[in-house]
């Protein structure tokens, strides 16, 4: 049995497109040295070209995504990009209104100084200059603080003297500890929270910029963020969060989900993609920095649509597993690079497929049917906002309503009607230009869903909505992301408001 | 192969963030130590196979490494149903994870009912930074009815002890639960992965949760080997 199963594995391995996976070291020839090179060289132009004159984010993303950020200059220049601050060539950005803000105080004073070139280098001077009582300010972890930065710094530092390392642990908790503090005095919704894993990714953060102030102002972005559900006073959002990695597996492997569930799996082996982005297991710095740049570009939620499709390159072994420690521990430290999976530029395309055919509102909307409705979590519902540049999130977990007959959706009509400026999909397929801004591709047979997005002139956000064309009923599936109500709608399904 | 009828115990180790609870786990299972550990995300799981010569048999420790900060708390427990044994483990130089052990002690019941459990002070060899005395942890052990073990991790004292000590406590604490007709091991039982079954024997005084949970798991099936067994001899081969 295990013969054959390495044989298998071998055979995988050397079977894979790339002949040259670029993201292991092992012995790479010449050629291969040099190819990488003229790669990274049209890289670094490339990017140069979106960030110079003026910062075009979108293709700075996709760059991000696609190829990588390659150095550490052009991260320390683009990282703050992709969190939509920094990008002081976009006024626009300041001027439009940021629900979410990341800081009340430096989001004012952007807006009122935005015209002024020098705004962003003030910017910076006051959170230098906050930046040393934030990191005093007590707070209810820091001992934890303490005895994880007594434990971290391992990685990313081979050969280093005990002496630096040390100096290095010192940066690390007061990044950690201002970041806490900079949340301190906000009301208990928007506070921040340490938790056991932060510290894994300010490691990375801090190892590539190798600037303290820069993690730090990184990392008090991605705590409201992408991290926003570690960063509650409890896990209990996460872990619903992680809950969606079942539907995510049964969409692209419905039998490997089945094996895993059977033996009474529980989600949270993705724990530790999720709030360390794999950094917590990952050895390389260069590596790490190419999964930030991967995810600073991307939906919050990629680290489990990464995590899926890394699960989909284990399968066989998954498979051989009857019993769930087995898989626990082979899927909780997965080596994201190690010899059971493609080259990681690979994995990352196959995680951004995944994406395209089962976007995180598909997810959430597909999540329905097995898993209770979310009611902690809000990160599952980001979007990016193209006037702000940045990502957005909804202050509480969008509302699930579900309607079936026509009076249900006078009923969710008049529940929207509640929210000023929120106007419902009509009835009939939804094909009003006012309420339709973007059809799904491939369109329009009575059979196939259509997808409109609406939008809301008041707040800037979206909501969602599948319709069913049919003779017995609709089928309604609306997001409204700032507006905290999520609508479902779904055959022989009960009315109701969760 | 005679190796898949071992007797399996589960042993949760619990107690706050720093205090060893990783390490002394490695030390147990693989008997090596470095400074380099890094912290527990979530639960962690390792296993390790060691004749126990008390009761003449081997017994195969499933052991599950938990994170100490309380915000994984909700994770932890999930992995707590079906333990048969439990390390509360705290720090010579951390008083606080000293004043926690309580209530680890009344987490674990809380989920698994009365299971062995021992209390462990490691890094006695910090003395000289001791921030609990003697008497204290003596006179705390007694008061929850706890054997204490002091280990020091380090030099690899005292910690095989700790578990060998609860094979034999919760050997013990199955024959006392169960009447002698019922301990035949050929007995099948399946153990579900409802979460509901068994977990709730809180206050319930008696033994049967864990005896209950136990007896699947002494019954390997189809000459299957541990993962690990699988994925060393893969790489050889």
């Amino acid at each position: 049995m295990s013969r054959k199963g390495c044989r298998r594995r071998k055979k995988k391995s050397s079977a894979s497109p790339k002949n040259s996976p670029n993201n292991k070291s092992k012995s790479p020839s010449g050629e291969d040295d040099k190819e990488r090179f003229r790669d990274d060289h049209e890289t670094v132009c490339l990017i140069e070209d979106a960030i110079q004159p003026t910062v075009d984010i979108g293709n700075l993303r996709r760059l991000a995504v696609e190829r990588g950020l390659v150095n550490r200059r052009l991260r320390k220049r683009c990282w703050p990009l992709l969190l939509g601050s920094g990008a002081d060539s976009t006024p626009q950005h300041s001027t439009c209104e940021r629900e979410y803000t990341l800081s009340r105080e430096f989001s004012s004073s952007k807006s009122s100084s935005a015209i002024s070139p020098d705004s962003k280098e003030e910017e910076t001077e006051v959170q230098v200059d906050k930046y040393e009582e934030w990191h005093q300010v007590d707070h209810r972890d820091r001992h934890v603080v303490e005895v994880d930065v007594e434990r971290s710094l391992w990685s990313f530092t081979e050969g280093m003297s005990d002496e630096r390392r040390s100096e290095l642990r010192q940066e690390l908790s007061r990044v950690l500890n201002a970041t806490v503090g900079r949340y301190a005095g906000f009301d208990t919704g928007v506070q921040v929270h340490y938790y056991q894993g932060l510290h894994d990714v300010a490691s990375v953060l801090m190892m590539e910029l190798g600037s303290e102030i820069g993690a730090f102002q990184l990392l008090s972005q991605l705590v409201v963020l992408h991290l926003r559900d570690c960063t509650k006073p409890s896990l209990e959002p996460v872990l619903e969060l992680l809950q969606l990695v079942w539907p995510l597996l049964s969409f692209q492997d419905s039998g490997l989900s089945l094996h895993l569930q059977r033996m009474g799996l529980p989600a949270y082996f993705s724990l530790s993609w999720f709030i360390t982005w794999f950094a917590h297991d990952v050895k390389a710095l260069k590596v790490a920095s190419r999964l930030f740049d991967f995810f600073l570009a991307s939906h919050p939620l990629m680290p489990l649509y990464l995590g899926v499709s890394a699960m989909q390159a284990m399968r066989q072994p998954l498979l051989a597993c009857m019993e769930m420690h087995e898989a626990h521990a082979l899927l909780s430290h997965i080596d994201i690079t190690g010899d059971l999976m493609p080259p990681l530029e690979e994995l990352m395309s196959s995680a951004v497929r995944l994406m395209q055919h089962l976007s995180p509102l598909g997810l959430v909307e597909r999540s329905l049917n097995t898993l209770p409705p979310m009611t902690l979590c809000v990160v599952p519902w980001a979007t990016w906002i193209d006037e702000t540049q940045c990502w957005q999130l909804p202050s509480t977990t969008p509302r699930v309503i579900r309607a079936v007959h026509q009076h249900q959706h006078q009923g969710l009509q008049r529940l929207l009607s509640r929210f000023p400026g929120w106007q419902a999909p009509g009835w009939q397929a939804p094909d009003n230009e006012s309420a339709l801004l973007s059809k799904e591709e491939g369109d329009d047979t009575s059979s196939s869903l259509r997808r409109g997005v609406y939008h809301n002139r008041k707040r800037p956000r979206v909501l969602m909505a599948l319709s069913k064309g049919g003779m017995v009923s609709m089928y309604v599936v609306a997001a409204v992301i700032a507006g905290y109500a999520m609508v479902k709608g779904g055959f022989g399904k009960e009315f109701g408001v969760y | 192969m005679e190796e898949d009828f071992d007797r399996e115990l589960k042993v949760l180790v619990v107690g706050n963030g720093g205090v060893g609870k990783t390490s002394m786990i490695r030390r147990f299972a693989k008997g090596i130590y470095t400074d380099e550990y890094k912290k527990t995300i979530g639960v962690d799981f390792l296993e390790k196979a060691l004749f126990v010569d008390e009761l003449q048999e081997e017994v195969r420790f499933m052991l599950w490494d938990t994170a100490g900060q309380e915000e994984f708390d909700a994770i932890t427990r999930t992995y707590y149903r079906g333990a048969g044994a439990a390390v509360i483990a705290f720090s010579t130089t951390d008083r606080a994870s000293f004043d926690a052990v309580a209530m680890w002690k009344s987490k674990v019941e809380a989920e698994c009912g009365e299971i062995a459990v021992a209390l462990v002070q490691n890094k006695v060899d910090l003395v000289d930074q001791a921030v609990v005395s003697a008497t204290e942890v003596e006179t705390l052990a007694r008061k929850l009815g706890l054997k204490l073990y002091r280990t020091c991790v380090k030099e690899g004292i005292n910690v095989t002890e700790v578990f060998v000590y609860l094979a034999e406590l919760n050997q013990r604490k199955q024959q006392a639960a169960q009447p002698p007709v019922e301990m035949l091991p050929s007995k099948p039982k399946v153990l579900s992965a409802e979460p509901a079954e068994n977990s709730i024997t809180v206050d319930s005084g008696d033994n049967r949760a864990q005896t209950v949970d136990l007896a699947p798991s002494k019954k390997r099936t189809k000459g299957k080997k541990s993962l690990k067994d699988r994925m060393s001899s893969c790489s050889v081969a």
